[in-house]
């Protein structure tokens, strides 16, 4: 008991997430877990009723983003999955730690749209109140 | 790469802060960090309404709150395979527990939820949600067992 063996990390790839990416890869690392990165490309739910389409060309570049990330995390921890979702973040996550069966969420507390550094992001404050099993939120190492 | 050195957990002696308590002692043996788990006694809310107790009463009370802490303390001894330590404080909690992390200079805080099923787990428990929010440190909020169902 205790012992965490399937660890979602949660990434938006911005450098502020990055502290917490990093920490979870330690974790993963040193303890022998089953990592998992998940990132969500967040489209308004009006996107899918479009004419045109409006997703497929974001989520092209977040998967691009997201298989570039995983080749630097798979140096240090070889077994490492990605995700990549469409959607809300803080329900994707909470979807995926289900699919995944994770046992710990690791994500950072920070903002989407870079608020000053004391305040919380909705995503973490939705996950860390909603999710069924333990999180480790992270601050971002922006200087304020 | 991994440097956790000082754990602090908070504890309430509810179901959620002996996960929280499996987890810290559970990291601090791994990691071979120093662990302390800090109880915070509520201070009333209301300004100027302190009730007066008899001096007896409330040595009492911080006796069983020192016992019940020490036991805290023992099981976490047997799970982190080392000493731990614990602090006794007495006020808000959350702005005890951010003010302990931050004097002690701890890694990283471990803490439970209130959270309870149906409306009452959209509720996280002001405490956690705020040492999340305050806290430099990375904050581990541990939960009871998965609760998958609905």
């Amino acid at each position: 008991m205790g012992t965490f063996k399937h660890i979602l990390a949660a990434t938006d790839f911005s450098e502020a997430s990055r502290p917490a990416l990093d920490l979870a890869v330690s974790i993963a690392r040193d303890s022998g877990a089953d990592l998992t990165v998940v990132h969500t490309c967040e489209v308004p739910p009006y996107a899918d009723i479009t004419l045109v389409d409006l997703v497929t060309p974001l989520a092209d570049v977040a998967q691009t983003k997201l298989d570039a990330l995983l080749v630097a995390v798979r140096n240090v921890c070889p077994r490492t999955t990605g995700v990549l979702k469409v959607g809300v973040a803080w329900e994707q996550i909470l979807a995926v730690a289900g699919e995944a069966t994770s046992d710990l969420i690791i994500l950072g507390t920070h903002g989407r749209r870079g608020v000053a550094h004391a305040l919380m992001g909705s995503v973490a404050e939705r996950v860390v109140r909603l999710s069924p099993i333990p999180v480790l939120t992270v601050r971002s190492r922006v200087a304020g | 790469m991994l440097n956790w050195v000082k754990i602090l957990c908070a504890v309430d002696f509810s179901e959620s802060s002996r996960q929280a308590l499996e987890h810290a002692a559970d990291l601090a043996r791994r990691f071979g960090a120093e662990l302390t788990l800090i109880h915070v006694r509520e201070a009333p809310r209301v300004a100027g309404s302190e009730i007066v107790s008899p001096p007896e009463l409330l040595q009492e009370e911080v006796r069983e709150l020192e016992n019940k802490l020490d036991e805290w303390r023992i099981r976490a001894e047997q799970t982190a395979s080392r000493p731990v330590r614990t602090v006794l404080a007495r006020g808000s909690p959350p702005l005890e527990i951010v003010r302990a992390a931050e004097s002690g200079t701890f890694d990283l805080v471990v803490t439970g939820t209130k959270a309870r099923k149906g409306l009452g787990r959209m509720l996280l428990g002001s405490v956690a949600e705020r040492v999340v929010r305050e806290a430099q440190c990375p904050v581990l909020v541990a939960r009871r067992p998965p609760d998958w169902g609905d």
